[in-house]
């Protein structure tokens, strides 16, 4: 292999466009001799080095032209450099913006970690502060606010859409800007702007936002409502309209506000009528989770364009990374906005809880000809009769279901219930959170278990669900999973998969999950209907 | 004069440390930066795994041996967070196996003395790159493109971007050559 050929794989490889081929003769080529891998290393430093040395000069520059100015006028001085940019031109104020914004992250991803070092983790560590970072983080200091307003007021003027373009120009004309919104609750919220009131029905204006601690509830004058957990920033951009530059949020939409839009460091929001949670970390990566509805979303690029729209329906999400704009499509799970809206935290999971049985010890099998256990203490669950737990490997000796031979859960992991005598196995869930949204009809549930039997006996359980109001009163007909009988076994040892769904009666406040064993044996034997995985979860229209 | 307490003596220990491990980070510092960018291409991985690294250093300084080199030391480190990058990263096609990281790392080592005189030549000769080099290394370094995303953006192909930058690091080497060449003889 010529040096040349060489030098361009090492460069292939710097630049990320290396073929699988290629990638196999440049480990070879590094393994050959300890010249060629120091050949390659005087390579990889260069190009480490260009990047940092570029970093660096930018940044200074960045420094310097930002740092005795004041965000409009470096405003202007972008737009300047938009109109004076002729056709074909590198610069243009998108990719300006982004490359800024880009910096800026870096900046404070660095300016973080010097902070971390400084002030947290070992004495050691807290000398770590190199020179190069330093310049990084003591400009990062100095630019950050700068730059997330001037980042953020450059988002604000995105190309017009219907909503915006009826708005007054933001912040740039004389006088206040306009009240798009006003705040209607939270819990005890404190901005950054002292002047900022937080008592119930403060207006808000247009304009950048600081939630420095607490929860802060915001009625925008479209219509939509959104809650705020600290610490976040956020660019209330009009009356419809808003930026989370860093922060957790979750919206709730009607329709008449249809068309709200979110913009993040890595993401486009439209909202089509919906509830959402939003999350944006320090790095600028997003998460959308839908809870009700419907969103489109879009990521930006690198380069600050908006990328494919994706359309995310309920109980579902899109993450995107803030590095590298990667999007992926997640599973929404309201529990991360608990403490803003308690109700998300219901949809969307299994309710039950050890539902799975794999909390707690099982109760160990002993005996020879007829087989014997202990009850057990169920965490989660309560009991009106003895009931116990069974390690599926320790009791398949004893003749019980065996993972070996018989038809069991497919998740199964170590545990199943065993019901011991008459009686009922309970649990008691709270869902008044949702209430206004099952008083509107729209809650559904879904139920399932692994329900399953001994050989040819037909003992077993019914597993049912009933609706309970605000006194603990039964609403509706309880939901009860068919039971597992001997002949659908087809006397075989083994659990069949059991489900239900249906709506969630308007009125009920907890539902409460019972297990009743049926059948004839008395303890210490077991009365030989299981139960596994049961789960129970609620979810919107 | 009072005598020192145990305590007042250990914290004297401790500043002494730290700053020793201050002197010598930032001597290896990089070193180490260019030697795990060289196995995690991407800048911002990379750049959390060097403060993995640093955070390491800082934790296993007291098993460091003054009397041997640091920068070795801080790259054998290093390595170990490299691999175990990798094995997080399974998934992902990486190119070099165990004996290459170790050579790479080895020649990392090796090629300390040289590379302090190296960065401050590189610094000179990037302030000579102007035009359209210029241009190409900002939209390569600065907004980290590919070299398909700068084809689109200077309409050239993808081809011609890398044999571009293929050149300029070549120009780049043989201007360092020439600044060493020149500070060896004494030449402005």
């Amino acid at each position: 292999m010529s040096g040349t050929d060489i030098n361009q794989i090492i460069d292939a490889y710097l630049d990320g466009t290396l073929t699988k081929a290629q990638g196999e003769r440049l480990n070879r080529w590094v393994n050959a001799s300890p010249e060629n891998a120091r050949a390659f290393a005087k390579a990889s430093w260069l190009h480490r080095q260009v990047y940092d040395s570029l970093h660096v000069r930018d940044l200074q520059e960045l420094t310097a032209g930002a740092g005795d100015t004041e965000p409009e006028s470096v405003l202007a001085q972008l737009r300047a450099l938009e109109e004076g940019a002729g056709e074909g031109q590198l610069v243009n104020l998108t990719d300006e913006v982004a490359r800024r914004e880009a910096v800026r992250r870096r900046a404070a991803r660095r300016a973080q970690a010097a902070r971390q070092q400084a002030f947290g983790g070992s004495p050691a560590a807290q000398v770590m502060i190199i020179p190069r970072v330093a310049i990084y983080a003591i400009a990062a200091m100095i630019l950050f606010g700068l730059l997330t307003a001037v980042y953020a007021g450059l988002m604000s003027q995105d190309k017009p859409t219907q909503q915006t373009a009826q708005r007054p120009a933001p912040r740039m004309g004389a006088g206040l800007p306009p009240v798009v919104a006003e705040l209607i609750g939270g819990n005890q919220p404190v901005f950054r702007d002292a002047s900022l009131s937080n008592r119930v029905g403060a207006p808000m204006r247009q304009g950048l936002l600081e939630l420095v601690s607490g929860t802060a509830r915001v009625q925008f004058h479209g219509g939509a409502t959104a809650t705020f957990r600290a610490p976040a920033v956020i660019d209330l951009r009009g009356e419809n309209r808003m930026a989370l530059i860093q922060g957790a949020m979750v919206a709730d939409v009607p329709e008449h506000a249809y068309g709200f839009t979110v913009d993040t460091p890595s993401m486009r929001i439209i909202d089509l009528g919906t509830e959402f949670g939003l999350t944006t970390d320090a790095q600028g990566s997003s998460a959308v989770q839908v809870f009700v509805g419907e969103v489109n979303a879009a990521p930006y690029d690198a380069s600050g364009q908006l990328g494919v729209t994706t359309s995310v329906r309920s109980r579902r999400g899109l993450a995107v990374d803030g590095t590298t704009f990667r999007s992926e499509t997640i599973q929404a799970d309201g529990r991360a906005f608990e403490d803003i809206a308690p109700h998300v935290a219901l949809l969307y999971r299994n309710l039950v809880v050890n539902g799975d049985f794999e909390e707690g010890q099982p109760g160990r099998v002993t005996g020879d000809t007829f087989p014997e256990v202990v009850n057990v203490a169920i965490p989660g669950w309560e009991d009106s009769g003895p009931a116990t737990v069974i390690a599926y490997q320790q009791a398949a000796a004893f003749g019980y279901p065996d993972p070996a031979r018989h038809v069991l859960p497919t998740d199964r992991g170590n545990a199943y219930y065993a019901g011991m005598a008459e009686g009922t196995t309970y649990q008691r869930i709270g869902v008044a959170d949702l209430s206004s949204l099952i008083d509107a009809g729209q809650v559904r549930y879904d139920l399932s278990a692994w329900l399953g039997g001994f050989a040819e006996q037909d003992e077993h359980l019914r597993l049912s669900i009933r609706f309970l109001d605000a006194r603990g009163r039964a609403i509706g007909q309880p939901a009860l999973l068919d039971p597992v009988h001997v002949y659908h076994r087809r006397s075989e040892s083994g659990f069949l998969l059991r489900e239900r769904a249906g709506d969630v009666p308007a009125g009920t406040r907890s539902i409460r999950i019972e297990i009743e064993n049926i059948g004839i044996h008395t303890p210490p034997y077991v009365r030989d209907g299981y139960a596994d995985n049961i789960a129970l979860e609620l979810s919107v229209d | 004069m009072k005598p020192m307490t145990k305590a007042t003596h250990t914290r004297q220990q401790q500043q002494q440390q730290r700053q020793d491990l201050a002197v010598l980070w930032t001597r290896a510092q990089p070193h180490v930066s260019a030697f795990v960018s060289s196995m995690v291409l991407d800048f911002h991985a990379a750049e959390d795994l060097i403060q993995q690294v640093a955070c390491a250093v800082a934790e296993q300084f007291e098993a460091y041996d003054p009397d041997r080199p640091f920068v070795p030391w801080a790259i054998g480190i290093a390595r170990f967070k490299v691999f175990n990058y990798y094995r997080s990263k399974k998934r992902d096609k990486h190119v070099f196996d165990s004996d290459a990281i170790n050579g790479i790392a080895q020649a990392y080592a090796d090629l300390e003395p040289e590379l302090d005189p190296r960065r401050k030549a590189l610094d000179t000769c990037i302030k000579k790159v102007n035009g359209r080099a210029s241009q190409m290394l900002e939209l390569r370094y600065i907004r980290e493109m590919k070299p398909a995303r700068i084809a689109q953006k200077l309409e050239m192909t993808p081809n011609a971007v890398s044999v571009m930058l293929h050149r300029i690091r070549a120009a780049l080497n043989k201007c360092i050559e020439h600044e060493l060449r020149c500070e060896k003889a004494g030449e402005p």
